[in-house]
């Protein structure tokens, strides 16, 4: 409250002292048309594109269509206090939001401002919503990992710092949950998480809050949210504006990940913001620059060179396609922007395998490079492996009677990795885990073990190396390797743990 | 909003027609003698009506503009034959919109709170006319509303120095300093 007084006083005296001395010219023009969240303005003749507008009683508008006598603004509030005739005045800012440390474990609408009721954001530096994205030169290659904490995608689509990796599916196969385990994996470690929901339901966006409240993920998460309900150009902007919350972390040098859940949504918002201002409609009747939309917003997605500080930001936009059509426009174009994809299956998710990964269709296009040592020398073999599985799987459905021994063999080993790669929701593994049941997997430790028995397996060996071997874990975090020693020793607690068939 | 566009293009034709041949100011009365003609209702439905021949129109109207040249007779009718002669009114004031800047002349509307006499407009357009480099015209409006001191508005740029735009400004700042 002090404070507060003293800022008051400050404002008051500096008014005293130069009240009366400045007069304001400023660009005017008038409202003639306003409907849909779009208001079209007479006049305006010097406003600039991405302009910030302001309408009367303090509702601000974003000059987007540049025309001959008029203007047409999208509203960024409530429409319904302007009417034809308001007078609306250019301010020679763009659209900006306020960025920094203070913002981690808050909930913020597009504008930066507080949903969840926690009060106000003391942040002291805002930066545009839009902005280019870094050049050739100030990036440097993806050489880190991003531990997501779940197998199949540690494993087969090895995120990188810096890396844009497409989640998609159809809905309700567990697009979103890959996107909160990866940010609960995070928990105590380095990588700052931005979850942006973009035209989702209200009470959905709420649990997925009370999710990371629960893992306490919170602490090292901001979420941004426009759900539904809000105007379409706040839905389409609050994907910019969670990036630049992304950015500032990545320019301190940090590391940040961004998640858009999800971007077939913000296509939409935009594509509706779009016709109203009667812009042509193209196919699916998205505007134009629909790819450019989302390219220019994943670009901004970047590992900086040493010089810049070496943040990075890495960005998870999520895709939801109908009935599993990935030809469809938007899905296709953010494939080909993103350096790789992971791809949801309902047939899959329905057999029970969760999460319900494609192996043959999911890839990562630099995550290979920034993979931790140890996860390669067990992963490889896991995605060959798989691959020959799935091929004779299809093949030995008609009958496996009369299967040679080694099919057989390769049958077997196939549904026990498929079994090793289920995971639950919310329970994201470390690094060691990981490692150690992937190396039991692919050479063999567990084909002797009941299919059904093999989830119960896995989580007594976890328990098993946390009790009696806690060494060999740690030597692999160190490590971020395989040495042979420690090879030799995994073996042997492998064995010793089959022996005790604690499981 | 298409019809101020259209309105635009032939009035900068017309403006380009009489520049050559130096005639502005006649052109300038001709127009507004043909928007008044068309204020008369019964004169705008008939030239409105499709089901009058174009012939019956072009009568008429040569009838009513006595003595004028042939080049705005000529814009009548196309005009008629266009079905736009009911935007004449908006054409006559782009074409003057043309004239003024082609003469460099600028409209400012000039609101105070209380009357300014004939030495204050003088000097209030002297100064309009540093600021834009353009000769001035003044309009003067009184809104006591505006507390104090004087809003000028020259086409889309206001240049607000009204207390009451002081007093908003504090309040906006004070209400910051208190977020």
């Amino acid at each position: 409250m002090k404070a507060q007084e003293k800022d008051i006083v400050s404002v008051i005296k500096e008014q005293i002292e130069h009240f009366g001395a400045t007069a304001t010219m400023v660009d005017v023009g008038t409202v003639v048309e306003v409907g849909d969240g779009v208001a079209r303005i007479q006049g305006l003749r010097k406003a600039k594109n991405n302009e910030l507008l302001a309408f009367p009683n303090g509702v601000m508008g974003l000059a987007l269509n540049l025309e001959e006598d008029n203007v047409a603004s999208v509203i960024l509030g409530d429409y319904s206090l302007i009417k034809e005739g308001d007078e609306v005045h250019c301010t020679g800012r763009v659209v900006e939001v306020p960025v920094g440390n203070e913002l981690i474990g808050r909930v913020v609408n597009t504008l930066g401002q507080p949903l969840d009721g926690m009060g106000p954001i003391k942040t002291t530096k805002t930066r545009p919503v839009e902005r280019i994205a870094p050049n050739v030169v100030d990036r440097q290659p993806v050489n880190v990992s991003v531990h997501t904490g779940i197998k199949c995608v540690d494993a087969l689509v090895p995120i990188g710092r810096g890396q844009r990796e497409l989640i998609i599916g159809d809905r309700s196969i567990g697009k979103s949950a890959i996107a909160i385990d990866t940010i609960i994996a995070q928990k105590g470690k380095d990588l700052i998480c931005i979850y942006v929901a973009i035209g989702q339901k209200t009470a959905k966006v709420a649990n997925v809050i009370e999710i990371l409240r629960k893992y306490g993920a919170m602490e090292h998460t901001v979420v941004v949210v426009a759900n539904s309900s809000d105007p379409a150009a706040m839905q389409y902007l609050s994907a910019y504006s969670g990036c630049a919350i992304g950015e500032e972390f990545m320019e301190q040098g940090k590391d940040a990940l961004i998640i858009y859940d999800d971007l077939s949504k913000h296509a939409w918002a935009y594509r509706q913001v779009s016709l109203i201002l009667r812009r042509p409609p193209g196919r699916e009747a998205y505007p134009g620059d629909v790819f450019y939309l989302h390219s220019r917003l994943l670009e901004r997605a970047a590992k900086l060179s040493a010089e810049l500080g070496g943040g990075s930001l890495t960005a998870l936009p999520i895709i939801e396609i109908q009935a599993s059509d990935m030809s469809a426009y938007i899905p296709t174009n953010v494939i080909s922007i993103t350096d790789g994809q992971i791809l949801l299956e309902t047939d899959m998710f329905n057999a029970g395998i969760r999460p319900a990964l494609n192996v043959g269709l999911s890839v990562s296009r630099v995550g290979g490079n920034a993979q931790t040592k140890a996860m390669r020398q067990v992963a490889g073999k896991l995605r060959l492996d798989m691959a020959q599985y799935a091929e004779l799987a299809t093949f030995a459905q008609f009958g496996a009677s009369d299967l040679d021994k080694a099919t057989l063999a390769q049958l077997e080993r196939g549904k026990r990795m498929t079994e090793i790669l289920k995971q639950p929701q919310y329970v994201p593994l470390s690094l060691e885990n990981e490692v150690m049941i992937l190396f039991a997997v692919t050479n063999g430790f567990i084909d002797d073990v009941p299919v059904e028995k093999v989830s119960a397996f896995e989580n007594a060996f976890y328990k098993f190396m946390a009790n009696n071997h806690p060494e060999i874990g740690k030597k692999i975090a160190a490590d971020k390797q395989l040495k042979p020693e420690t090879e030799a020793e995994l073996k042997k607690a492998i064995a010793e743990f089959k022996q005790s068939s604690a499981y | 909003m298409i019809s101020t566009i259209s309105a635009r293009r032939y009035a900068q034709a017309i403006f380009e027609i009489a520049q050559a041949k130096n005639n502005l100011d006649e052109w300038k009365k001709e127009l507004r003698r043909i928007a008044e003609l068309m204020h008369d209702r019964q004169i705008a439905d008939l030239i409105d009506n499709p089901k009058v021949p174009f012939n019956l129109k072009a009568e008429l109207i040569n009838q009513k503009l006595v003595k004028t040249n042939d080049l705005v007779l000529n814009l009548c009718y196309l005009l008629i034959s266009k079905g736009k002669l009911k935007n004449i009114e908006q054409i006559s004031d782009e074409y003057d919109k043309v004239v003024d800047n082609f003469r460099g002349i600028k409209h400012a509307t000039v609101t105070t709170a209380v009357p300014v006499n004939d030495a204050e407009k003088q000097k209030i357009a002297g100064q309009l006319e540093k600021i834009t480099g353009k000769k001035v015209t003044i309009k003067l409006q009184v809104d006591s509303s505006i507390l104090g001191g004087m809003v000028a508005r020259i086409e889309d740029t206001l240049i607000d120095g009204s207390v009451r735009n002081k007093l908003d400004l504090l309040r906006k700042d004070l209400v910051e300093a208190t977020k």
